[in-house]
């Protein structure tokens, strides 16, 4: 019975109950879901000719109704025969660029979406009643600008519109068949969906806990080793990391609020307050060498450490040159990458000046106790 | 203030660190934290400690007036 209880073993058999039952619960929850009102799935081809400029047909419209209002949840999707990911799709293969309109039974504009391919997966509040979508197809950029400007968005942001399309790379002539892909449903399903995957996570952490208990009876599996001291400084540590991670969370939120400063948007600035509190709390350990367990080797650590720290540099280095790092004044969502970077070279860096410290603190002692002798 | 019984204690049986950090389950800079007066450990730890070098409590551990 021992020997059946190996690491693998539970860890496999930890696994195998978390994925359980989170499937379980996500099924279990999806059936559930009000599905009452629409949905609507549908998939076609449509094939556009271009010639001397001119889009054959110009545009297509599908319809569907809505029962009961809501929030619903639309993908859109509009890919070339042949094609299978929206990435490969240049704007040099085609003739023409797409413009997508969801337009209400009164005609105002619910949805709009444009590019060569078209993509599209939002959530939008719906009535009851009928609604078009219409596909045009733009063959000419300044054609294009005025329906951008009546339809897309207000006359401020068409050039950038416009230039985002590469109207000036587009084949002229040719014929091209696209399929679409659409489908609209309610958002309770979807939210159905998530509050399983959340339950399913709870239910498993719960149930791998009691296995835990279960099968080892006791700490036998736990792999890291700490002394009493490393014990005491983590515990330190932690306290300190949590104390920065909250001040920098609630100073810079409130300031967000206020308006005084706003370096980037509300979810980024608390992913960034948590890698400081990381950042902090690792740096503390390691200084008072209560990062690694007494089983764990340190080299390996930080290769790894620096490996990784690197890597999330090279995207930082991406984003600067195609400059996303920062959009419209604020930190984009690749600052990310600059935080774990910060993060991961300052541990890596820490713990390699750490370590050669120790190595000649040992060297120092064993002469010291020569002396003694 | 450092512990320097324990440092001589160590020496006298030509112990490392290192070594008397493996025979009783810690790490080196936590012998070394003690030994400097960084540390104070834990009852458990000096027993531990005393057990390995061959001394008791009072001989390493109580201060001299």
């Amino acid at each position: 019975m021992k020997e059946f209880f190996t690491k693998k073993s539970v860890a496999s058999l930890i696994a195998f109950v978390a994925l359980l039952c989170v499937f379980a619960a996500a099924a279990w929850t999806m059936s559930h879901a009000e599905r009452e009102g629409t949905e609507w799935h549908s998939d076609w081809p449509v094939t556009v000719s271009v010639k001397d400029g001119v889009a054959t047909p110009s545009q297509t419209i599908n319809e569907f109704t809505i029962i009961k209002e809501g929030q619903y949840h639309l993908t859109l999707l509009g890919l070339p025969e042949g094609v299978k990911e929206a990435s490969k799709v240049k704007t040099s293969d085609m003739g023409f660029v797409t413009t997508a309109l969801l337009l209400d039974a009164a005609g105002e504009e619910v949805f709009g979406n444009t590019g060569t391919p078209l993509q599209g997966d939002i959530s939008v509040g719906l009535k009851p009643g009928k609604y078009q979508m219409i596909f045009y197809y733009h063959t000419d950029k300044a054609a294009f600008m005025n329906f951008a400007t009546e339809w897309l968005c207000g006359s401020r942001n068409v050039e950038s519109w416009a230039r985002e399309q590469h109207f000036e790379e587009l084949q002229r002539n040719g014929s091209w068949t696209i399929h679409y892909e659409m489908s609209v449903y309610p958002d309770t399903f979807l939210d159905g969906y998530r509050i399983g995957i959340l339950f399913g996570i709870l239910i498993a952490a719960c149930v791998c806990v009691i296995l835990l208990c279960v099968v080892t009876k006791g700490n036998h599996l736990q792999s890291a080793k700490y002394d009493e001291r490393q014990e005491m400084e983590r515990g330190r540590g932690f306290r300190y990391a949590f104390a920065v991670s909250m001040m920098f969370i609630g100073g810079t939120l409130v300031c967000s609020m206020m308006g005084f400063l706003r370096p980037a948007t509300e979810q980024t600035l608390v992913a960034f307050g948590l890698l400081i509190g990381i950042t902090v709390y690792s740096s503390y350990c390691v200084l008072h060498e209560a990062y690694f367990p007494l089983n764990q080797k340190w080299l390996s650590f930080v290769v790894v450490t620096f490996f990784v720290g690197l890597i999330n540099l090279a995207f930082v280095i991406f984003d600067i040159i195609n400059g996303t790092l920062i959009v419209d004044g604020q930190l984009g969502d690749g600052s990310l990458n600059l935080g774990c970077a910060i993060m991961l070279l300052t541990i890596g860096s820490l713990s390699l000046f750490k370590y050669l410290a120790n190595k000649r603190q040992a060297l120092e002692t064993e002469e010291e106790d020569e002396e003694m002798e | 203030m450092k512990n320097l019984k324990l440092k001589s204690a160590r020496a006298a049986l030509d112990l490392s660190q290192q070594d008397l950090a493996d025979k009783v389950g810690v790490s080196r800079q936590t012998i070394n934290a003690i030994e400097k007066g960084d540390y104070n450990p834990t009852i458990n730890l000096c027993r531990a400690i005393c057990k390995v070098l061959g001394k008791t409590l009072d001989e390493l551990f109580w201060e001299d007036e």
